[in-house]
């Protein structure tokens, strides 16, 4: 504004001075005139002020003039310039009103279009790399959330950056930022850290293995660490896990038996030994003797066939085996089949799921209908799944020639595919430990390969965590109280209860909570349960929250509620909205849950109320309202639709603490602190 | 199957006995054996030809059939693995020749596998024993299977 004034002005001051020295030098001349000439001062004076007017009338006017044509049009290219210099300003400069500055107007015309273009190319580039990122980055979170093995990715003091669907499958529920401690036991892990780190000073890359139980105890994990280098810095580790449980067990359960096997056939056999050495060399003795050691002899073969039948029967009973099984659907045999082989076939009951190693089943079957069809007198192939209590049984019917046991065993010999190396039909059978065979019957002749049956496979869920890495998580360490707001882990909550009175016996009856780590809110990782309150909710609660009495029937109590909640907030910083409020209900349960809820605390009232002080409504929907954040009606008054909302005003709040200069958390914890005084003191 | 009526086959098989001995030896069952281990081979033998039946011992599983079509005996005693021909081979062989369908098959093996068992009653054995097995047992089902052939 300053600019603007400063051109116009001074154009008007130098036409001003024009006029003025003008008015001064007809003063003069005159005045000169009539000093030399004398004669009437009247026709002096006249004449003069004529002159005057008439200079400054022209002097006026052409001061007009240029300001109309000449300052304004500098001073309106001058802001157009600079708009377009700030901003992308698609319209063209107007040349109309710069028609009396020569080149100026055209020239600023160029700059336009060159900024234009500029700009364009730039967009083009900036959205082209965008665009690869987006490819890149749905590739590899599709590959991570779908790979078989868990895959965890921590910060140098193993906090969670990034997990898969498979990692979460065998370590429960995990959550960005949370420490892996939560879910393993550490030491077999730092251990392979030191290995690896001493592998890496002799300069060896490789990952390390470990072995390590979950933190339940239940199953064991195989897992591979190695680092993540970014020149001489460690940013972190990635870690593959895959469930380890089964093998061992197998393993275990197989020495076991080998174990007891060896043993149980050694007495007896050493036993006979004897006897038999008795019974030759001995040939004196009497009949009644003799009948003893056959007796004995007996007695111990007895035991030997006893302990090789249960052998056998313990064998089967370890259900897990080296070949690779999966669910498998009889349909998605019978379709691959059908591309596999030229003879055309019928297909019925593949709805049926099998326990197999799929493809194997699939080039066996293969094999045997390749093998059917090499006599032209076998018609009207029909496959066929048949489910046979525990098991489903693959048949292959036909007419005409029946098969026999040679020539199946002659298909099976054969190699079974080239992926499969020297593997045979018959190792897949053996591997799947069951049998085929051919028998007749009024239909005309079948094949049948007997199988385990399996259950409907669950079906992938398809709520995958829509945040489930972040490779910039803050580090840690120091006072929390110094740590900066954007920087903390947040649980913002909220709870419904029975009434509003936690000291007269109120009890909490929904608990909600979302998760903020690093400025993000992850809407994957929420807390959120009914709790059985243990007793009725009064009419007038439920028309508040809808919460009933039917409920919460089979809702845990406040205790486990309680439990799982203190797990969630683990290293966070609490967030509510009246928080002091929702706080008295945990704190008064404190003893019960067997936890105590001492995080740091923040309540978004308290807050708006220090940033806000001029303003006296700090509802959540005022506070909704100011942010613009919109809370779907039905979901407004339910634990985690409230918490959800707390959670976006908080976020937003964070921005305008940073502005008034409550950047740490002791800042925000002090604001808060400041507006309890003062409201007590207004006895609010 | 045999377990059900274990009682009565005892019975019709002390009867049968008792039949056998007094029709001599004219009625001698016969029995093939095909078994390619020399030892339980030996031991077979002698208590087979014991129980008072004509018992006549194949090696391979090759001339197996050939054996079973010369002798048309009432009773196999089968073993699974053999050289040549394996013994579901043979079963299934003897199961398709409608003038042996009177033969009585009784199948035994060294792999112990309830599918072994299930694959061997499929291909039309009468019966099926794992080994090791008590030798009294094999006679008895040998004389509740021969019982049941001369009901038929």
């Amino acid at each position: 504004m300053r600019e603007r004034f400063g051109l116009r002005l001074r154009f008007a001051l130098f036409f001003a001075a024009l006029a003025i020295g003008g008015v001064v030098i007809i003063a003069g001349g005159l005045w000169l005139g009539h000093s030399r000439n004398g004669g009437p001062v009247d026709g002096y004076i006249l004449g003069g002020l004529a002159a005057a007017f008439g200079l400054m009338g022209l002097a006026a006017w052409i001061g007009y003039l240029f300001d109309e044509n000449v300052a304004r049009p500098i001073l309106g290219l001058a802001s157009d310039l600079n708009t377009r210099a700030r901003a992308d300003v698609g319209a063209e400069i107007d040349e109309e009103q710069a028609r009396y500055l020569g080149a100026l107007a055209p020239a600023a015309r160029a700059i336009h279009s060159a900024l234009s273009e500029a700009r364009e190319a730039q967009e083009r580039a900036v959205a082209r790399e965008t665009d690869r990122l987006a490819r890149e980055k749905a590739l590899f979170e599709a590959l991570l959330r779908d790979l078989a093995e868990g895959v965890v990715v921590v910060t140098p003091d193993s906090r969670l950056m990034l997990f898969n669907r498979a990692a979460e499958n065998l370590l429960g529920d995990l959550g960005l930022d949370r420490p892996l401690r939560a879910y393993l036991r550490l030491d077999p892990l730092q251990h392979a850290i030191e290995r690896l780190d001493k592998g890496l000073a002799r300069g060896h890359t490789e990952a390390e293995s470990f072995l390590v139980p979950t933190i339940d105890g239940e199953r064991f994990l195989l897992g591979r660490v190695s680092p993540v280098l970014s020149g001489e810095d460690r940013l972190g580790h990635v870690l593959i896990f895959h469930d380890a449980t089964e093998d061992l067990q197998a393993h275990a359960e197989r020495d076991h038996l080998f174990n007891t096997l060896m043993e149980e056939v050694r007495r007896p056999a050493a036993a006979i030994g004897a006897v038999l050495d008795v019974l030759q060399f001995d040939a004196e003795i009497p009949a009644k003797t003799r009948a003893t050691f056959d007796a004995a002899m007996n007695e111990e073969l007895g035991r030997l066939f006893n302990c090789l039948r249960q052998m056998d029967e313990r064998h089967g009973q370890i259900t897990t085996r080296h070949w690779p099984m999966s669910k498998v659907a009889a349909d998605d045999i019978f379709e691959g089949l059908k591309a596999r082989v030229d003879t055309s076939l019928d297909a019925e009951g593949g709805t049926h799921f099998l326990r197999c190693d799929g493809f194997a089943i699939m080039e066996v079957t293969a094999r045997v209908v390749q093998g059917l069809s090499q006599d032209a007198m076998r018609k009207d192939i029909v496959l066929r799944a048949e489910r046979h209590g525990g098991e489903v049984w693959l048949t292959l019917q036909w007419q005409g020639t029946e098969v026999r046991e040679s020539d199946l065993d002659t298909w099976l010999k054969q190699p079974l595919s080239e992926s499969y190396g020297a593997y045979s039909g018959r190792d897949v059978l053996e591997g799947h430990r069951t049998e085929i065979w051919s028998e007749t019957g009024g239909y005309g002749h079948r094949i049948v390969l007997p199988l385990e049956a399996s259950g409907v496979p669950a079906l992938a869920s398809g709520d995958v965590r829509p945040e489930f890495y972040d490779f910039n998580l803050p580090t840690t360490g120091g006072e929390m109280a110094e740590r900066r707001l954007s920087e903390l882990s947040f649980v913002v909550f909220d709870t419904e209860t029975t009434g509003l009175a936690p000291s007269g016996g109120d009890k909490i009856v929904q608990i909600a909570g979302i998760r903020i780590v690093n400025g993000r809110i992850l809407r994957g990782e929420v807390f959120d349960t009914l709790v059985n309150p243990g007793c009725t909710i009064p009419a007038a609660s439920t028309k508040v929250h809808g919460i009933s009495d039917d409920m919460v029937i089979s809702a845990p109590d406040i205790v486990n509620a309680g439990k799982s909640f203190h797990k969630y907030c683990d290293g966070g910083v609490l967030v509510a909205h009246n928080a002091p409020f929702d706080m008295a209900f945990l704190k008064r349960d404190e003893a019960m849950i067997g936890h105590s809820f001492d995080h740091p605390v923040l309540c978004t009232v308290l807050l708006s109320a220090a940033l806000y002080e001029h303003t006296g409504e700090h509802t959540l929907d005022a506070l909704a309202e100011r942010f613009g954040v919109t809370i779907p009606p039905e979901l407004r008054h339910t634990a985690l639709g409230d918490a959800m909302a707390t959670a976006e005003v908080f976020l937003q709040m964070i921005g305008v603490m940073e502005a008034a200069g409550i950047h740490t958390l002791g800042d925000a914890i002090s604001a808060g602190q400041r507006m309890t005084k003062i409201r007590k003191a207004q006895d609010y | 199957m045999a377990a059900g009526d274990a009682g009565g086959s005892d019975l019709r098989c002390c009867l049968h006995r008792l039949s056998r001995r007094e029709a001599g030896p004219m009625e001698e069952k016969k029995i093939l054996l095909v078994e390619d281990e020399d030892n339980i081979a030996l031991a077979l033998e002698h208590l087979i030809a014991r129980q008072g039946y004509a018992l006549r011992r194949i090696a391979d599983g090759t001339r197996a059939m050939e054996a079973i079509v010369e002798d048309h005996p009432d009773l196999v005693v089968l073993d699974v693995m053999l050289p040549g021909s394996s013994g579901y081979e043979i079963c299934q062989s003897i199961r398709r020749d409608a003038t042996l369908s009177d033969i009585k098959v009784l199948m035994m093996t060294a792999r112990g596998g309830e599918v072994e068992r299930r694959k061997g009653m499929a291909l039309g054995a009468d019966d099926f024993m794992t080994k090791p097995f008590a030798t009294s047992d094999l006679t008895d089902r040998i004389n509740d299977l021969l019982a049941e052939a001369s009901d038929a």
